[in-house]
C-alpha cells in the first residue's frame, strides 16, 4: 500500500511540476514578446572589406587577433543572410521588456537593409533577470551553430564575460548592451552608470539654479540598491553633487540607500516612511522606476514644492509627476536604442567592416519635453 | 504488536477552578502577550533611533496602517488555510493575476469595471478550487500543489497582460475608460477620512472582523480547527473535510484578489509582477501571529498583530534608511525568532 | 558463524523492575530462557510484555533487577549485539538494499561500499533471500524483510532472538516457514523467545510458556499443562469477577428490533470474508480476535472506516439509516479520537452541528457548555472545568470523553475499538456501566476486544474471528467464570496462524 501510493504521488508530483515547468518555458526560440524570425531581403552583393581587414580579420583591443568564423565568411561571400541573435534579460519585466522588444523590432529592418540577416530575439520569461537561464539559451543556439552575430544585454558587469569571450574566440562577433561589461566584445553599448549619476547631478544643479532653489539635503534609493549599476548611479550622483555643492549633505549613501523593492505599494510605503523620518530631505534619487511613488509620497505628505524626486526610465507615473512638479527629471536610458543596437552593429560590421562605437545617451525628460515623451511611450508600452 | 503500558497520569498542574474567561485569556495571552511586548520593544527602539517627533506621530502611524493593510488582508485568508492544516504558496501570484485581470478586462477589453472586478474573484474561486482538489482528492501535499499552481498562475498573468503595465487614467491608444468608473474605482482605496486614516485600513478591519468571527464564533471555524488539529480524528468524527478545505483555499485566493484590487485602486496602475514579494511578509505575519504550521491554531487578532509588527519593522527600517543588508537581516531574524517562539510555546503547552 | 562458549546456560532474569512515573510496568519479574528451547511469553496488553522486550532489546533501561546471559551479567543497554529482535513490522532501512541492510554497522574501515563476503552470502542463501540481495527493502515482501532482520542478527552473532508478534501479517506458508526457522535457531543452541497473542501457536511451537500479568511472571506452563486452553485460562485467572447482584440484561428475544445486520460481508482488502451478523438493540456484542485475524477490520467496517462488500443494514427507529448517520466509532488509539488542541468541552461537542449553532453558522456557546456539563456529569469525567485542555485529563477520563463525543449524536450502533485500553480500573468499570446504559436505551454497542476479561465483564454475546471468519456466538452469561470463557474462546480460534495467501478463497480446513 505504501509503495503504490508513493508511486502515485511521485507521478502526480512529476506531472504537476512538468505542467508548471511548461508554463514558464525556457524559450530558446522567440518568446511571446519578440517578433518571429524574419527572412531578410536577398542582396547578392559581395561583402566589402573595410579598414584593417575587418570583418574577416583584425586586432582586438587586448592585442589578440579576431578571425571571422568560416561559416559566416562563407555566407558573406555567397550573399546569404546571416543569423543575428539578440539575447536580453527577460520578457516579463514591465516597462523594460516591451521597450526592449520594440527597440529590437524597430532597427531590424534598418539592419537588414545594410546586411541580409535573419533576426531573432531570445529571453527568459522569469520575473527577474535570470543570468543562468539567459546564458543557457545563448549556449544552446551557439552550439547548434545558429548564431552568426550576437548582441547580448548583459545583466551583470562580469556575468557574461566568459561566454562573450568564448564566442568571440570562435570568430563570432559579439556586441553587448544595457550594462557595463568587461569582455572582449566589439562594443559595449550602454550607459556608464557612474557617468549617468554625474549627468543626473548636473541636471539637478541646473534645475536648482534655473528655479532659484537652494538644495542642500539629498538622499539615494532604489528597488534593489545592491546592483552594480544602482551603485554606480548613486555614487556618481553623490560625487557630482558634492563637487557642485560643497556644503551639501546626504542623509544616506550608496551602502545605506533606502530599499523600496519593486512592489508599487511597498515602494510608496517605504518613501512615506522615509520622508516621515527625514523631513529635511529635498531631493531623492531613485535609480530605477520608483521615482513616481516617491513623488506621490511627497505630494501626499504635503511636501510639494519642498521636496523633489527624480528617477530613471519612463513610466506614466513619472511623466505625471514631472507635470505636477514633484519630479524633476526622468532619465531615459533609451532602452529602445540599446535593444536596437545589435542589428545595426552586426550589419555595419559584416557588410562594411565598421565597428559602431558606444553612442548610448541618457535622454532627460523634463517639463520641456514631457508631452512628446508621453506620446512615444504610449505608442510602445501601452498596448 | 504489543502496546505501551497503561495510561500513566500526565504531569500537569491540577486544574484551576475558574470560569470561561480566565482560561481563554490565559491561552490567548501567552501568545498575544509576547507579541504585544515585541511590538512595544520595536516601537521603543525605533523611537530612540529616529529623529525626534518623526516615528511616533499620527502621520507615521497612518502610513503604517496603509502598508499593513495589504499584508493583513492576504494574511487573514492564509490563516484559514494554515488553521485547517494546509499551506498555500500561490497567493502572491493570485494577487498578480487579479490585478491584471481587472486591468486588462477594464482597460483593454473595455468591460465596465463592475464586470471586471468579479472576473478577478471568479479566477480566485477557480484557483482555490484547483488547489483544494489536488490536495483533497489527489492527496498531493499542499506545499507542492500551491508551488506549482502559483507558477501556472504567473504564466497566465504574463500571457494575459502581455507584460504591459496598465493605467486606466491613460488607456492605450484606441481604448477609452469612462471617467466616472475611474473615479469610483480609485475611490475604493482613496477617501478623505479624518486623521488621514487610509481607506484600505477600513477594508482591513472589515475583513479582520469577518475572519475573526469565523475563527472564534462560527461552526465553520470551530471545525476548521478540529480538522487542522487532528485530521485522523476529524475523519472519525465525520467532519466535512473536503468541503472545508475547498472553502479555505477559495477564501485565501479571494482575499488575495481583494488586496490586489485595493492596491490597484490605490496606486492607479498595475503591473504583472506585483505580489510576488508578498509571500514572505504574509507568511511571516501568520506565523508570528500564532498560527501553528501543523494546523489547528490561529486567530484573526494574532495575524493582525503579526502584520502590524512586520509593518512597523518595515516602516522603521525605511524611516532610518537602514539599507539592504540590515533590512533583509532584520526581517529574517524576526521571522526565525517568531518560529522559535512558536515551537517553544507549543512545547510549554505539552 | 558463532563460536560456542563453554557454559551456555541461557538467559536469567531476576527481580526486574521498571516504573513509568507512578505506574509499575515490571514489578520484580523473574524469568528463565534456556538455550535450545523456544520460550513463549504471553500476557494481556499493559501487563509488561512490551516493557520486557524493550529492556532486552536495549531500548530502555531497567530500574532494578539483574539480567544474566550464559552466566555473566549482561547490560542490555550497552551490549546490544547479543540480542536480535524480529518485529511484526521490520525495523530496517527502507532505502537500502537487502545486502546493505545486512552490512549496516559492520562495514569496516573501508571508504568504498564493500560487497558481501562469503559468510554473508551463505547466510542469505540459508535464509533463501540471496536473490533479493540488491533490492531495496521497501520493495521486498514483508516475510522477506523479516528474514533480513533475522539475517542481520545472525551476522552479528546474536545469541538471544526475540520474536515480537512476528507473524500477524504473514500468510499461512510464510508463517510455517518462520516457525521452522525459529526451531532451527533454537536447535543451534540460541535462546529463542516468542511473544505472541496467538494462543494456538504458542501451544504448538513453544516448549514453555511464561504468563506475564501485572508486571510479574505469574506462571510457567510446560509439558501437560501447555495446552491452548491452559494458556487461555492462565491468562485470565483472577482478571475479572462478576459482582454478585450485577445484572446482565440481554434482550435475546425476537421482539427486539434489529440494530445491525451484515450478510455476506467481505473485506475489500481480504481481511475477512462472508460475515453474517445480526445484532439487536439493547445488546452489547464483543468481536474477539488477535491482531491479523480480521476482527479489528470487521469492527471498523461496521462504522464505514474499512471498505466492505455485501449487505450492511443499520436499522433506525423508522427504517434504515446510513452507516454515516447510524454509527459512531471510537478508535483504539486515543490520539485519533481526540483533538489535543481543543478543550474537554469542545471535544465533547465536536460532532454536533445543528444542535450548537444559530442560523448563520454562529456557535451557541451557552448551549455547548450545557451539553458539555451534562455529559461530564453523566459520564463522571473528573474535570473541574470543561474549558481545560483535553491533555490535562488522565487516560481513563480521556477515553470517557471520547466515548461521550461518539454518543452525543445518538447513533444506533456504537462501535468501540478496545474501549478500555490503557484505562485504570475505576474508569474501566464506569465505561462498562456507560455502555450498558447506552445499550439499554435502545441502541446496540459493538466492541472489538483482544482481552477475554473485557468480554466477560462487558459483553452479552461474543463472536470470535480467526482467519477472517466469524464463529458462532458465545453467550457470556452461560460461563460461570472468566477462565471458562477463555477456554471457550480459544476453542473457537482456528489453529494455525496467518491469513489466506491471496484474496481467492481456498477451501481452508482447520489445521488440526
Amino acid at each position: 500500500m505504501r509503495i503504490r501510493s508513493r508511486g502515485a504521488l511521485t507521478l502526480l508530483t512529476a506531472g504537476t511540476l512538468l505542467v508548471a515547468a511548461c508554463s514558464t518555458p525556457a524559450a530558446t526560440t522567440a518568446p511571446t514578446e519578440a517578433p518571429p524570425a524574419t527572412t531578410a531581403p536577398v542582396d547578392s552583393a559581395a561583402p566589402s572589406v573595410g579598414a584593417e581587414g575587418w570583418p574577416l580579420t583584425g586586432t582586438l583591443e587586448d592585442g589578440s587577433t579576431f578571425t571571422l568564423h568560416e561559416r559566416v565568411a562563407a555566407k558573406l561571400a555567397a550573399g546569404e543572410p546571416i543569423n543575428y541573435v539578440f539575447s536580453y534579460g527577460s520578457t516579463a519585466i514591465p516597462l523594460f521588456s516591451p521597450q526592449y522588444a520594440a527597440g529590437f523590432a524597430r532597427t531590424l529592418p534598418e539592419g537588414q537593409a545594410i546586411q541580409p540577416m535573419n533576426g531573432q530575439a531570445i529571453a527568459p520569461s522569469s520575473a527577474v533577470q535570470d543570468i543562468n537561464e539567459q546564458i543557457a539559451q545563448i549556449d544552446a543556439l551557439f552550439k547548434a551553430d545558429q548564431i552568426d552575430c550576437l548582441s547580448v544585454q548583459s545583466t551583470g558587469t562580469d556575468a557574461f564575460t566568459k561566454i562573450v569571450n568564448d564566442i568571440m574566440e570562435t570568430g563570432i562577433p559579439v556586441f553587448t548592451v544595457g550594462v557595463e561589461s568587461n569582455g572582449n566584445e566589439f562594443t559595449n553599448f550602454t550607459q556608464i552608470s557612474n557617468n549617468e549619476g554625474r549627468q543626473a547631478a548636473e541636471i539637478i544643479v541646473k534645475y536648482m539654479t534655473d528655479n532659484n532653489l537652494d538644495f542642500k539635503n539629498f538622499a539615494v534609493s532604489g528597488g534593489d540598491p545592491t546592483q552594480n549599476w544602482a551603485q554606480g548611479r548613486m555614487q556618481g550622483f553623490i560625487d557630482g553633487i558634492m563637487e557642485a555643492i560643497p556644503d551639501a549633505t546626504f542623509v544616506n549613501d550608496a551602502s545605506t540607500a533606502l530599499v523600496t523593492t519593486y512592489d508599487p505599494a511597498g515602494t510608496y510605503d517605504a518613501y512615506k516612511a522615509f520622508i516621515q523620518g527625514n523631513p529635511e530631505v529635498q531631493v531623492i534619487e531613485n535609480v530605477d522606476i520608483g521615482g513616481e511613488h516617491a513623488a506621490r509620497a511627497i505630494a501626499d505628505s504635503g511636501n510639494t514644492g519642498k521636496m523633489y524626486a527624480f528617477g530613471w526610465n519612463v513610466s506614466i507615473g513619472q511623466l505625471d509627476a514631472i507635470e505636477a512638479g514633484t519630479q524633476i527629471v526622468a532619465l531615459d536610458q533609451q532602452w529602445g536604442d540599446q535593444a536596437g543596437f545589435g542589428a545595426l552593429g552586426c550589419a555595419e560590421f559584416l557588410a562594411n567592416g565598421t565597428i559602431l562605437p558606444n553612442s548610448n545617451v541618457l535622454k532627460p525628460i523634463t517639463t520641456e519635453n514631457v508631452v512628446e515623451a508621453r506620446e512615444e511611450f504610449m505608442a510602445i508600452a501601452g498596448g | 504488536m504489543t502496546d505501551s503500558t497503561g495510561g500513566a497520569a500526565p504531569a500537569v498542574a491540577p486544574p484551576r477552578p475558574g470560569g470561561d474567561w480566565s482560561s481563554r485569556i490565559r491561552a490567548a495571552g501567552l501568545r498575544i502577550g509576547g507579541l504585544v511586548i515585541a511590538i512595544l520593544i520595536v516601537v521603543i527602539i525605533f523611537t530612540v533611533l529616529s529623529k525626534p517627533n518623526t516615528f511616533l506621530t499620527i502621520t507615521n502611524a497612518v502610513g503604517i496602517m496603509r502598508s499593513m493593510s495589504t499584508i493583513a488582508i492576504v494574511a487573514l485568508g492564509l490563516t484559514l488555510v494554515i488553521v485547517v492544516g494546509e499551506i498555500d504558496l500561490s497567493f502572491g501570484y493570485m494577487y498578480g493575476l487579479a490585478s491584471i485581470l481587472i486591468g486588462v478586462a477594464w482597460v483593454v477589453w473595455g468591460w465596465p469595471i463592475w464586470f471586471a472586478i468579479p472576473l478577478a474573484f471568479v479566477a480566485a474561486i477557480g484557483l482555490g478550487s484547483i488547489n483544494a482538489f489536488l490536495v483533497t482528492v489527489l492527496k498531493i501535499p499542499s506545499f507542492i500543489v500551491t508551488l506549482g499552481t502559483g507558477q501556472l498562475v504567473f504564466g497566465t498573468t504574463l500571457l494575459v497582460s502581455n507584460t504591459a503595465t496598465l493605467n486606466p487614467a491613460y488607456p492605450p491608444p484606441g481604448k477609452t475608460v469612462p471617467q466616472e468608473q475611474v473615479d469610483w474605482f480609485f475611490g475604493l482605496s482613496n477617501q478623505d477620512l479624518p486623521l488621514g486614516i487610509p481607506m484600505q485600513a477600513i477594508w482591513m478591519l472589515g475583513v479582520a472582523v469577518v475572519i475573526g468571527f469565523i475563527l472564534s464564533r462560527s461552526l465553520f471555524g470551530f471545525r476548521l480547527k478540529a480538522i487542522g488539529g487532528n485530521p485522523a480524528a476529524a475523519e472519525l468524527a465525520r467532519l466535512p473535510i473536503t468541503k472545508y478545505k475547498f472553502a479555505a483555499f477559495i477564501i485565501s485566493a479571494s482575499l488575495a484578489s481583494l488586496a490586489a484590487m485595493l492596491d490597484f485602486a490605490f496606486i492607479g496602475s498595475v503591473q504583472p509582477n506585483a505580489g510576488v514579494s508578498l509571500t514572505f511578509p504574509v507568511f511571516a505575519a501568520v506565523i508570528i501571529g500564532g498560527a501553528s504550521l501543523s494546523g489547528g491554531r490561529g486567530s484573526a487578532i494574532g495575524t493582525l498583530s503579526g502584520a502590524l509588527l512586520l509593518a512597523i519593522i518595515a516602516n522603521g527600517l525605511a524611516l532610518l534608511s537602514a539599507g539592504s543588508y540590515l533590512s533583509n537581516f532584520v526581517s529574517g531574524a524576526v521571522t526565525i525568532a517568531a518560529v522559535v517562539l512558536d515551537r517553544f510555546t507549543q512545547s510549554l503547552r505539552k | 558463524m558463532s563460536v560456542s562458549p563453554p557454559a551456555r546456560s541461557g538467559l536469567r532474569i531476576r527481580g526486574l523492575r521498571k516504573w513509568y512515573g507512578d505506574t509499575r510496568a515490571l514489578d520484580g519479574l523473574d524469568l528463565d530462557a534456556l538455550p535450545g528451547e523456544i520460550l513463549g511469553v504471553a500476557g494481556p496488553n499493559g501487563a509488561g510484555k512490551s516493557t520486557l522486550i524493550k529492556i532486552l532489546a536495549g531500548e530502555t533501561t531497567a530500574d532494578g533487577g539483574t539480567i544474566e546471559l550464559d552466566g555473566t551479567a549482561w547490560d542490555t543497554a550497552t551490549d546490544r549485539d547479543r540480542v536480535a529482535v524480529v518485529h511484526q513490522e521490520p525495523q530496517l532501512f527502507p532505502n537500502l538494499t537487502v545486502a546493505q541492510n545486512l552490512m549496516v554497522g559492520r562495514e569496516g574501515t573501508r571508504v568504498m561500499v564493500r560487497r558481501l563476503d562469503a559468510a554473508e552470502r551463505s547466510l542469505l542463501t540459508d535464509l533463501a533471500i540471496l536473490e533479493y540481495a540488491d533490492r531495496p527493502i521497501d520493495t521486498v515482501p514483508l516475510a522477506i524483510a523479516q528474514r533480513v532482520e533475522i539475517g542481520r542478527a545472525l551476522a552479528r552473532d546474536a545469541r538471544v532472538f526475540l520474536f515480537d508478534e512476528p507473524n500477524s501479517a504473514l500468510t499461512q506458508e510464510e508463517s510455517v516457514d518462520l516457525f521452522r526457522r525459529m526451531h532451527l535457531l533454537a536447535g543451534a543452541g540460541n535462546v529463542v523467545i516468542l511473544v505472541s497473542h496467538r494462543i494456538a501457536e504458542l501451544a504448538e511451537h513453544t516448549d514453555r510458556v511464561a504468563l506475564i500479568l501485572d508486571g510479574l511472571c505469574t506462571a510457567t506452563l510446560d509439558g501437560e499443562a501447555l495446552t491452548q486452553e491452559g494458556i487461555a485460562a492462565g491468562l485470565v485467572t483472577g482478571q475479572a469477577v462478576r459482582e454478585p447482584g450485577e445484572q446482565v440484561v440481554v434482550h435475546l428475544g425476537e421482539d427486539a428490533a434489529t440494530a445491525l445486520r451484515l450478510r455476506d460481508w467481505t473485506h475489500v482488502g481480504g481481511e475477512f470474508q462472508a460475515i453474517d451478523l445480526h445484532v439487536r438493540t439493547g445488546e452489547i456484542v464483543a468481536i474477539v480476535g488477535v491482531e491479523g485475524s480480521g476482527a479489528r477490520e470487521l469492527v471498523r467496517s461496521i462504522a464505514g472506516f474499512e471498505r466492505g462488500n455485501g449487505h450492511i443494514q443499520i436499522a433506525g427507529p423508522t427504517g434504515g439509516t446510513s452507516v454515516a448517520d447510524g454509527t459512531s466509532l471510537v478508535s483504539a488509539d486515543r490520539q485519533t479520537s481526540l483533538f489535543s488542541n481543543m478543550s474537554i468541552g469542545d471535544n465533547m461537542v465536536v460532532r454536533l452541528h445543528g444542535e450548537i449553532t444559530r442560523a448563520g453558522g454562529a456557535l451557541r456557546f451557552g448551549r455547548m457548555l450545557e451539553i458539555a456539563h451534562e455529559l461530564r456529569d453523566r459520564f463522571r469525567v473528573k474535570a473541574d472545568s470543561v474549558h481545560l485542555p483535553i491533555r490535562s485529563l488522565s487516560g481513563g477520563n480521556q477515553q470517557k470523553v471520547a466515548i461521550a463525543a461518539a454518543i452525543v449524536r445518538r447513533p444506533e450502533v456504537l462501535v468501540l475499538e478496545e474501549p478500555t485500553r490503557g484505562v485504570d480500573i475505576g474508569s474501566k468499570r464506569e465505561i462498562y456501566r456507560l455502555m450498558r446504559e447506552y445499550a439499554s436505551q435502545g441502541h446496540a454497542v459493538i466492541i472489538y476486544c483482544t482481552e477475554v476479561p473485557e468480554v466477560f465483564e462487558a459483553a452479552d454475546l461474543a463472536y470470535v474471528v480467526s482467519d477472517g471468519r466469524l464463529s458462532a456466538p458465545l453467550l457470556v452469561m452461560n460461563h460461570p467464570d472468566v477462565e471458562d470463557l477463555a477456554r471457550a474462546v480459544t476453542r473457537l480460534e482456528r489453529h494455525g496462524s496467518g491469513r489466506p495467501a491471496a484474496a481467492i478463497q481456498a477451501a481452508a480446513s482447520p489445521s488440526e
